[in-house]
């Protein structure tokens, strides 16, 4: 088993009560799932999956990522848990403004302290993959929001991570550009990439082999 | 993995030109003028020194002392033969001269004033290395040896007798005995008690005509090239003081009194103007910190950014850190490269000698530094301690 969710919730301070974004919430996904969260907005599709993707940690519940407790890890190990196995695509592509599309792609690579020399040629290469070798010195402002996405996903898959989280990728992106990114997260899937992508699109979760209902922090549907 | 962030730094810093010269513009200015008052403390003080003191502190003036005696005869004096004995057996003692001093009455514009004379051999003026003659010439040795009648007129003292305009030559009576003058003197310096420009100097040879006598009380010594003028004075005390069998009947000075007080002075005017400068560097600490903060605010997204993907607390610590230490460093630079560049046209503009002091530099930026990390610490510390989920939703 990939990832394990045991009895997960997570409380945001908010009034005497507090806001329980996932209540209890327990799952296990596979490796080598395509998996689609949906549901309406505050339904905690997000929390879900930056508690899976190690940026935030769980109030209450387990938390297993290929069966380490992620709830013990100090700063450190999630750090180096989100720089090795997972992969971040998000809605508004969260790419370097001011850095180049290559010194973009090749960021976690500088956080892994791979040498200086190698970085350039891997993240080089996974550009041509994602079909922007041409565009490595632009500014992520020269691109189309397809390109930004492809520069994005490329940064996500530089360091070849287990999983790759995608919070709404093509969410700013036209229904052509979407399918196109989507087809790019397909490929990944059959070469064997674990995938959780938050959606609101029914067509686009079509793509998932699996797909999670959320709603109000627990999970109504799964199918 | 350093290059990596002073990369990432200097790519940041030159995102933001003007705003990260503003802010280094702070520490500039302070280093700049740490690195100009240093230098200018120590180069001015040794100028002041030179002018005040003529050759500078090597002089060591030696003069009878009896300030109770009144009978003429019981005077310790020295001979000339011991005078130029000293120069031998006083190991330090570079050169010497003796001056000899008489006091005489002139009519000067109607009054009859008391004009100091002093009497001495060539080489005086290099011991006193004064600029004292400022028209026409020293008397030379060849004058001494031969008691030529000839003589150096304090400037106002020529100008009242004869007036702005004459030229030199004219005769001056000293005790009826007619001197010409070759030179004039001019000094904004009393010389001991005399005003010098109130003076006239007269070969030694002739003064001890006017005398009768060749009896020295006066002698001024130059040190040795690396022989402290207060060691110097010991001997010459000691060695004194064995000629007058054990007696203190005269007195040795150093210029160290005077140096004690241009030190003074000079202190209290480098205390004062680094402490605005230390203030100013503050100041310019606060600036870049507040600069800093206001980056790291600007950033949160890139923050979250750099965090999804795998940087930990202390690679964004650093990167902001050494991002202040980097425009704290470079201000530091360009402060003392403008300090120095701006004292050496001084110093060639106004002929001055002045060196600059490598500790000066080595303060400036050392500072500069520090001021860096100061300020940087805690803008770095709130960039690294974000939270990513919240960072990356930052608009």
């Amino acid at each position: 088993m990939l990832i394990e969710l045991c009895e997960v919730t997570k409380v945001y301070p908010m009034g005497k009560q507090g806001f329980y974004a996932l209540k209890g919430l327990s799952l296990s996904i596979e490796k080598k799932e395509f998996i689609a969260i949906v549901g309406p907005s505050g339904s905690g599709k997000s929390t879900l999956l930056n508690i899976i993707g190690c940026l935030d940690k769980p109030t209450l519940g387990k938390y297993l990522l290929e069966g380490e407790d992620i709830g013990q890890k100090d700063d450190f190990s999630l750090a180096k848990i989100r720089n090795t196995k997972i992969g971040f695509v998000f809605q508004s592509f969260n790419l370097l403004p001011r850095a180049t599309v290559c010194e973009n792609v090749l960021l976690p690579l500088f956080y892994s302290r791979i040498p200086r020399r190698q970085r350039r040629g891997l993240a080089e290469e996974i550009l041509e993959k994602v079909g922007l070798a041409t565009k490595s010195n632009h500014r992520p402002s020269e691109l189309s929001g397809g390109e930004q996405q492809r520069v994005a996903i490329a940064r996500a898959l530089v360091n070849n991570p287990l999983i790759v989280c995608a919070d709404e990728p093509t969410g700013n992106l036209d229904t052509t550009t979407g399918r196109e990114i989507m087809e790019i997260f397909a490929q990944l899937n059959k070469r064997g990439a674990t995938i959780l992508l938050i959606t609101h699109e029914r067509d686009i979760a079509s793509y998932a082999s699996k797909i999670i209902y959320l709603r109000d922090g627990e999970i109504v549907e799964c199918s | 993995m350093f290059i990596d962030y002073i990369t990432s730094s200097l790519n940041s810093l030159k995102q933001y030109k003007l705003r990260s010269f503003l802010s280094m513009l702070g520490i500039i200015i302070s280093v700049f003028s740490i690195v100009s008052i240093i230098t200018l403390g120590q180069g001015g003080k040794e100028l002041i020194v030179r002018e005040f003191t003529g050759s500078g502190t090597d002089l060591v003036v030696a003069h009878n002392d009896q300030m109770t005696e009144t009978r003429m005869d019981k005077f310790a004096y020295l001979t000339e033969a011991q005078v130029e004995a000293m120069k031998r057996k006083i190991p330090g003692v570079a050169d010497l001269a003796p001056e000899y001093l008489l006091s005489t009455t002139m009519k000067v514009g109607g009054e009859n004033k008391r004009i100091p004379v002093i009497g001495v051999p060539a080489n005086w003026f290099d011991i006193r290395g004064l600029d004292l003659v400022v028209r026409g010439r020293r008397f030379t040795e060849d004058e001494v040896r031969h008691s030529q009648k000839v003589c150096i007129a304090g400037q106002e003292l020529f100008n009242s007798l004869f007036g702005k305009s004459k030229a030199l030559g004219q005769e001056i009576s000293i005790e009826g005995i007619y001197f010409n003058v070759i030179g004039l003197m001019g000094h904004k310096l009393k010389l001991g008690p005399f005003d010098i420009n109130n003076a006239l100097i007269l070969p030694s040879s002739c003064m001890q005509r006017l005398l009768g006598t060749q009896e020295v009380y006066v002698v001024m010594f130059k040190a040795k090239d690396g022989v402290h003028p207060s060691v110097l004075k010991e001997r010459i005390g000691e060695y004194l003081r064995e000629t007058f069998s054990g007696k203190d009947l005269w007195a040795v000075h150093t210029m160290d009194e005077l140096i004690k007080i241009l030190d003074t002075v000079t202190n209290i005017i480098s205390i004062v103007i680094s402490s605005i400068a230390g203030i100013s560097l503050l100041v310019g600490g606060i600036g870049v910190m507040n600069i800093m903060l206001v980056a790291v605010r600007e950033r949160t997204r890139e923050i979250g950014i750099r965090k999804a993907v795998g940087a930990t607390k202390w690679d964004v610590l650093w990167q902001f850190l050494i991002e202040s230490l980097i425009l704290c460093s470079l201000g530091g630079g360009i402060g003392i490269l403008t300090g120095v560049s701006l004292l050496l046209l001084i110093a060639r503009l106004m002929n001055l000698a002045i060196f600059v002091s490598g500790g000066a530099i080595v303060l400036g930026f050392t500072f500069s530094c520090l001021v860096g990390i100061f300020s940087g610490v805690y803008p770095a510390y709130v960039a690294a301690n974000l939270n990513p989920v919240e960072a990356l939703r930052y608009e």
